[in-house]
């Protein structure tokens, strides 16, 4: 018998106290001074001993019931119960891997015979890839067999360390335990992590077998008006494959190629960088399935997309900053623009106007209180807004739409002027450089003269002395406001070099907010995401979620070697012991019993007392 | 004639109250004085002074004595001769052994209540010029006034019962005896004591004393918890006189107790009645003159 919490045992020693009181006051009666003493001469001797074994039937109640509660509080258990019963944990590899073409099969074979060997032990099943978890817990063992029939391959990558950490955690300290592996002995399950199992748990290595020969798609890269895949060969030979482009699951292009033995090969499709979002596949039927299709953002959140707001429909408003903005630089990445009617941008969901970067709007033409709640929450997530004055922009509709108070009140104003920067540090006038003095060859015809008021900080202004770009912050993001517009109606800046740096810059400075993740491997997935390949429609945002390229490669080690990397600790952890005994205490809960019997000593103290 | 009128207040007086005032000459006037005017005109009239017999004036006699009245309607001298005031002995003896001083559930203990009834006694014989004496005793006598009808000597008993201090263990049959040896006229002798002694020592005692020919009374004084047994919780009974320790339930002995108090209290009755001794048994926490009324109901009977 062990106990949980032995310190609650200092608490028997409160027994003490009924024994001295017991022992002092055996005889309770107090004196009485009296006269007729001779006459009570009657039956005090049989009164006296009936009295002492009450008193000792008492004492007896009294000093169980405080060990009863010391024994309680100190949680018994029994240490040897748990040694006599072996545990033994079969873990089953359920990695992209075991998808090759009879490999699971056999791995659940070899777990249920794993199971019938076990015989007389407590068998626990577990299925690993990344983690590992429990599919069948202590129990019978047709659950066993049950559970390993519904275990089939993921997506995820093999580690093998995370079925060590689980049976380690799973059989109990002390006791003997025995870990079955079963699954392809895939090489790859032990990189980059540390697979280590306490020295006392027996290992049995189950080899599945593997595929001889595996395609996977490995990389997508965009490029400069083309995509690059890269397949992989893992075999020994040669193998000739197609390999389709697939565009919302519609094949556009299809490239028959040979893949060296053991090597990688890139395969370009041309005019393919324009596509948002891609799949490359080839055909592998010998090797794993979950590998031979990978996915790919070609418009990552990188490259900012900008929505140009422009007036209704046939208007060819936006024409000028689109193509601005669709200009690529030296590195090829150019903006992913998209122009949209006013009612049509009324009608997108706060979600899809998540997906964009910047907004332009050159138009409000179309714009209702619905476009609030969008804008106030793509400015709260960081967004940048960029206003042109246009004759079709009205500023009370901005102000309506923007929550802007005091409101916008603008009027428009003749011969403002050229562009006089004012701060060339500024990150939009920044990189200038040689078209800087450009700008000062635009002549603008219009433009709005603010009233002063707001928090508007000046950027740019007209010779005339009216400002001509400002900017104010809103929420987390950031509104620039260009007082004259981009259309050619108010000046003929789109016609100047300098319209396409500024236009970009603006739109770079606008949309600056921190780069977020686009790719994801099944096993990193964020919370809330499905953990599987494919394009996914998440919270607003697309993600290319991808196995992992280490679980692609076919070389296995054999059991022996298998049993030769995993490095043997030579003693459990100090926490296992306790976290043990917390188990065995808490499975066989004495506590229990002992209160149910504390109560049945104070019941009994009672009737005797009363007696 | 009934008792009508009676004084409630001094009638009932309660014994703590007695016990509580100053002197024992005070507490016995005002328990007899209470007893008396609640039975005014009382057919109890107890001893009186009786008148006897004129004889001649001699010389040498009190010119006090003289009949100023026959001496008018007679020309001559006659002197009144009273019966003789000490044709009878009281003898009052009061038990003072331990036992004696228990107070369990009454205002006083058994000695103090015993020390009132001796002292009215002793007051109301005085007041009939009854000739009263005194005698203390535990296992053996420890003070003793002779019988007396002297003006002063009431005041001598009263000032012994004052200093009178408990004795040790009782033994009330020795002194009995002693007594019945001493007296040679016809005495009363009114015996109080609780008789927590060995009944038939204490039987012998007393019918000695009558085969003597001296009337007893006897009041056997008892203590509500002597009584009743009222005790709860088991206690360890410790004598007050022997120290002798029994430890008992009280739940569990105390039928038994009664039952031998009771047959004791009915084996004096018994043994007493029968040599022409008057018994009575006094709860110390009932007003003293029930002891009165019941000593002068007893003595009307005995005449």
């Amino acid at each position: 018998m062990s106990f949980l919490s032995p310190l609650y045992l200092v608490g028997a020693a409160l027994i003490a106290l009924p024994i001295v009181l017991h022992l002092l006051r055996r005889d309770v009666a107090p004196p009485l001074p009296f006269t007729a003493v001779r006459l009570l001469r009657v039956s005090p001797i049989e009164r006296s001993r009936r009295r002492r074994l009450r008193d000792i039937l008492l004492l007896l109640a009294r000093v169980a019931a405080l060990l009863l509660l010391a024994g309680s509080f100190a949680r018994p258990y029994l240490a040897g119960a748990r040694s006599s019963t072996r545990t033994t944990v079969i873990a089953i590899d359920r990695s992209l891997s075991m998808s090759a073409p009879g490999v699971m099969e056999r791995a659940r074979a070899l777990a249920r015979q794993a199971v019938d060997e076990a015989g007389a032990d407590r068998v626990l099943v577990i299925a690993f890839d990344q983690r590992a978890d429990v599919v069948a817990p202590t129990g019978a063992a047709a659950d066993a067999r049950l559970a390993i029939d519904e275990i089939t391959p993921s997506f995820a990558a093999t580690r093998y360390a995370s079925a060590f950490d689980k049976a380690s955690d799973l059989l109990p300290d002390q006791s003997p335990g025995r870990l079955v592996i079963v699954g392809d002995l895939q090489r790859s399950g032990f990189d980059g992590s540390t697979a280590a199992l306490p020295q006392e748990i027996d290992l049995a290595v189950r080899d599945a077998g593997g595929a001889s020969s595996n395609l996977a798609v490995t990389e997508i890269r965009p490029e400069t008006r083309r995509l690059l895949a890269t397949i992989r060969n893992f075999g020994a030979a040669p193998r000739e494959t197609d390999v389709r482009l697939e565009v919302a699951g519609r094949t556009e292009v299809t490239r028959r190629v040979t893949v060296p033995p053991a090597a990688s090969l890139d395969v370009p499709f041309d005019n393919m960088a324009s596509r948002a979002a891609v799949d490359v596949a080839v055909s592998d039927p010998d090797g794993f399935s979950g590998d031979n299709v990978r996915y790919a953002l070609t418009d990552p959140r990188g490259r900012p997309r900008v929505l140009i707001v422009v007036g209704g429909p046939g208007s060819t408003s936006g024409f000028y900053l689109a193509r601005a903005l669709e200009a690529e630089d030296e590195s090829g990445t150019g903006f992913a623009v998209r122009t949209a009617h006013g009612p049509e941008f009324a009608a997108m969901t706060p979600a899809d106007v998540a997906q964009y970067s910047v907004i332009a709007i050159l138009s409000t033409h179309g714009l209702d209180r619905r476009v609030r709640d969008s804008l106030r929450t793509f400015l709260g997530a960081g967004g940048g807004l960029l206003i042109a004055a246009a004759p079709d922009v009205d500023p009370s509709v901005l102000s309506t739409v923007l929550d802007w108070q005091p409101a916008l009140v603008a009027r428009d104003r003749g011969d403002a002027g050229v562009l006089a920067v004012s701060d060339l540090r500024h990150p939009i006038f920044r990189p200038f450089d040689a078209v800087a003095a450009n700008l000062g060859q635009v002549s603008f015809q219009h433009a709005w003269q603010l009233q002063p008021g707001g928090s508007w900080r000046v950027i740019a202004s007209y010779t005339q002395g009216m400002p001509a770009l400002v900017e104010r912050a809103a929420a987390q993001g950031r509104i620039v406001l260009f007082t004259s517009d981009l259309d050619r109606r108010w000046n003929d800046f789109p016609l100047h070099p300098a319209f396409v740096p500024f236009a970009q810059e603006t739109v770079r400075y606008l949309g600056a907010r921190a780069p977020e993740t686009a790719g994801y491997l099944v096993a990193d997935v964020p919370a809330g995401v499905p953990a599987r390949p494919g394009i996914i429609q998440a919270e607003g945002r697309t993600l290319a979620v991808n196995v992992d390229v280490r679980e692609s490669d076919i070389d296995r080690v054999t059991p022996a070697e298998f049993a030769a990397l995993i490095a043997r600790a030579p003693a459990r952890p100090s926490s296992q012991p306790a976290r043990a005994a917390e188990e065995a205490e808490s499975r066989q809960g004495y506590w229990r019993y002992g209160l149910m019997l504390l109560l049945v000593a104070l019941v009994a103290e009672c009737f005797v007392g009363s007696r | 004639m009934p008792a009508t009128a009676p004084n409630r207040d001094l009638r009932f007086l309660d014994p703590a109250v007695i016990a509580r005032l100053a002197t024992m000459e005070l507490k016995a006037r005002t328990v007899v004085e209470g007893f008396l005017s609640g039975l005014h005109r009382s057919p109890y009239k107890g001893f009186s002074v009786e008148f006897a017999e004129y004889r001649q004036y001699l010389p040498g006699d009190d010119l006090s004595t003289l009949d100023w009245k026959v001496y008018a309607r007679s020309d001559r001298h006659y002197v009144k001769k009273f019966e003789e005031e000490t044709n009878l002995d009281c003898h009052l003896l009061l038990d003072v052994s331990k036992s004696m001083t228990y107070r369990g559930g009454a205002p006083t203990s058994k000695l103090e209540y015993g020390s009132v009834l001796a002292a009215s006694l002793a007051y109301l014989m005085n007041r009939q010029r009854d000739a009263t004496g005194l005698i203390a005793f535990d296992e053996k006598i420890l003070a003793r006034l002779p019988a007396s009808a002297r003006p002063g000597h009431l005041h001598a008993i009263l000032l012994a019962l004052e200093k009178l201090s408990p004795g040790d263990r009782s033994d009330v049959g020795r002194p009995l005896h002693q007594l019945a040896e001493a007296l040679v006229k016809r005495s009363l002798a009114v015996l109080i004591s609780d008789l927590l002694d060995e009944p038939d020592t204490v039987v012998r005692g007393l019918k000695h004393l009558r085969h003597r020919g001296t009337d007893v009374i006897v009041f056997q004084l008892l203590d509500p918890h002597e009584l009743r047994f009222p005790f709860k919780g088991a206690a360890r009974f410790t004598d007050i006189e022997s120290a002798d320790e029994i430890t008992a339930d009280p739940s569990r002995v105390r039928a038994s107790y009664l039952k031998a108090l009771e047959e004791m209290r009915a084996f004096y009755e018994r043994e007493l009645r029968g040599v022409g001794i008057d018994y009575l048994m006094l709860d110390t926490s009932k007003p003293l003159d029930f002891a009165l009324l019941a000593y002068l109901d007893a003595r009307s009977r005995r005449k």
